[in-house]
C-alpha cells in the first residue's frame, strides 16, 4: 500500500497531469467540486507510476476500464494486466493498493472535525453496529468510530466490486475490528469460502481501512494473509513526459511478494 | 410550489455543489468528484427533504440529476 501526497503543489499537478492520457485529462477537467481535479490527476499519476513499476511496462501502454459497478482495471497493451489494485481519495490524502492476485479494496477518509456527521448517517451501518454508537458517548469517541467503521465497510464493498449498490447494513463487521483492534478476517454468509481480511490503520490526519480476498489463489481460512505495509509517496519528481518513466522517477515500490507480479 | 428540479438544485447547491455551478441535468454525478461521505449525506437530506425513501442500492445506480429527478417524481406520484 502507498499513501500519496496529494496537497496543492502546482508543479507537481503539472507533472502529473502529462502522465495521464487525453481521456483522464478530460475527466479531471471536467470534475467539478474544488480540489477534486488535483486529487484525481495525483492520484491517478501515483497509480500509473506504481503500476508500471509493478507490470514492468510503458506508460503509454497502460489504459484503464471500469466494471459493471465502477471498480477500475488496468490493460497492458488492451489486455488485462494481471494484478489487482484499489485506490481511494479524501482531501491532502490518497491510498493506493496493489495485489499480484486476489480482490482489494481501499478506503481513506481525511479527519474533518468541523464536517457534520448526523446520527441519520448511521443507517448505512447494521442494528448491531447502531448499537455501538448507542454505547459511545463521548463525540471524538464517537466520530473516530464513524470514520473507522465507514472506512472499513466502504473497502469491503470497494474490493468485491459492487460498492453501495450492496446493502452495507446486512453485514456486521468482525466483532475484533468492532472492540478496537486493528484487523480481523471476514466472510460474507453467502460467500462462505471467500476471506476478507480486513486492517485498518490512521493517523490524526485520516483514518483508512483496506480489505484484501486471496481466497480465490486457494488459500485456506486458517492461512492469514499478509500483513498491510503501507509506505508513503509524495511522488514529487513524476516525469513530465508519458513515457518517461525512467529509474530516478520510478517510485520505490517495496517488492515483498505481494507486490510483485506473476511471471 | 417549485418544482422536482428546482428543489433539487436548490439542495445540491446548499449542501454539496459550489453555488455558482452551472447545474447540467445530463452530466454523469460521478463528474461532481464528490467523496461517498458527502454523497451519502446528500443522499439522506434528499430523502428527508422530500420525505421519500429511495434505497439507496437504486440510488448509486443512478447516474444523472434527470434521472435523480425522474425517480423522485415516480416517488412522489
Amino acid at each position: 500500500m502507498v499513501l500519496v501526497d496529494l496537497s496543492a503543489d502546482r508543479r507537481r499537478e503539472q507533472s502529473a497531469t502529462g502522465l495521464l492520457n487525453a481521456a483522464e485529462q478530460d475527466r479531471a477537467a471536467r470534475l467539478i467540486l474544488p480540489g477534486a481535479g488535483r486529487e484525481f490527476v495525483l492520484c491517478r499519476a501515483a497509480l500509473r507510476a506504481l503500476l508500471c513499476s509493478a507490470l514492468d511496462c510503458d506508460n503509454a501502454d497502460l489504459t484503464f476500464r471500469t466494471e459493471t459497478h465502477g471498480k477500475p482495471y488496468a490493460l497492458v497493451r488492451g489486455r488485462v494486466a494481471p494484478v489487482s489494485f484499489n485506490v481511494s481519495h479524501s482531501g491532502d490524502h490518497g491510498l493506493i493498493a496493489i495485489a499480484p492476485h486476489g480482490r482489494v479494496g481501499v478506503d481513506i477518509e481525511t479527519h474533518d472535525w468541523a464536517f457534520d456527521l448526523p446520527a441519520g448517517l448511521l443507517s448505512v451501518f447494521s442494528v448491531r453496529e447502531r448499537g455501538d454508537f448507542a454505547e459511545t458517548r463521548d463525540d471524538a469517541r464517537w466520530r473516530q468510530r464513524f470514520y473507522r467503521y465507514w472506512t472499513l465497510k466502504e473497502s469491503l464493498i470497494k474490493g468485491v466490486g459492487l460498492g453501495f449498490a450492496m446493502n452495507t447494513t446486512r453485514f456486521d463487521l468482525p466483532s475484533a475490528l468492532r472492540r478496537g483492534e486493528a484487523d480481523g478476517v471476514f466472510r460474507f454468509h453467502h460467500q462462505p469460502t471467500a476471506n476478507w481480511h480486513l486492517a485498518t490503520f490512521g493517523n490524526r490526519a485520516f483514518t483508512a481501512a483496506v480489505a484484501i480476498d486471496y481466497s480465490g489463489r486457494g488459500m485456506s481460512p486458517h492461512e492469514s494473509g499478509p500483513s498491510p505495509r503501507t509506505h508513503r509517496r509524495r511522488f514529487s519528481r513524476l516525469p513530465a513526459g508519458p513515457r518517461a518513466l525512467g529509474p530516478v522517477t520510478r517510485p520505490r515500490v517495496v517488492r515483498h511478494p505481494h507486490l510483485t507480479p506473476d511471471p | 410550489m417549485a418544482s422536482v428540479e428546482d428543489r433539487l438544485v436548490t439542495l445540491l447547491r446548499d449542501n454539496l455543489l459550489p453555488e455558482e455551478t452551472e447545474i447540467d441535468l445530463d452530466a454523469d454525478v460521478s463528474d461532481w468528484g464528490a467523496t461517498s461521505l458527502s454523497i451519502l449525506k446528500f443522499y439522506q437530506l434528499l430523502n428527508s427533504a422530500f420525505d421519500i425513501e429511495i434505497p439507496s442500492e437504486e440510488f448509486c445506480e443512478i447516474r444523472t440529476l434527470r434521472g435523480l429527478i425522474e425517480r423522485i417524481d415516480s416517488e412522489l406520484a
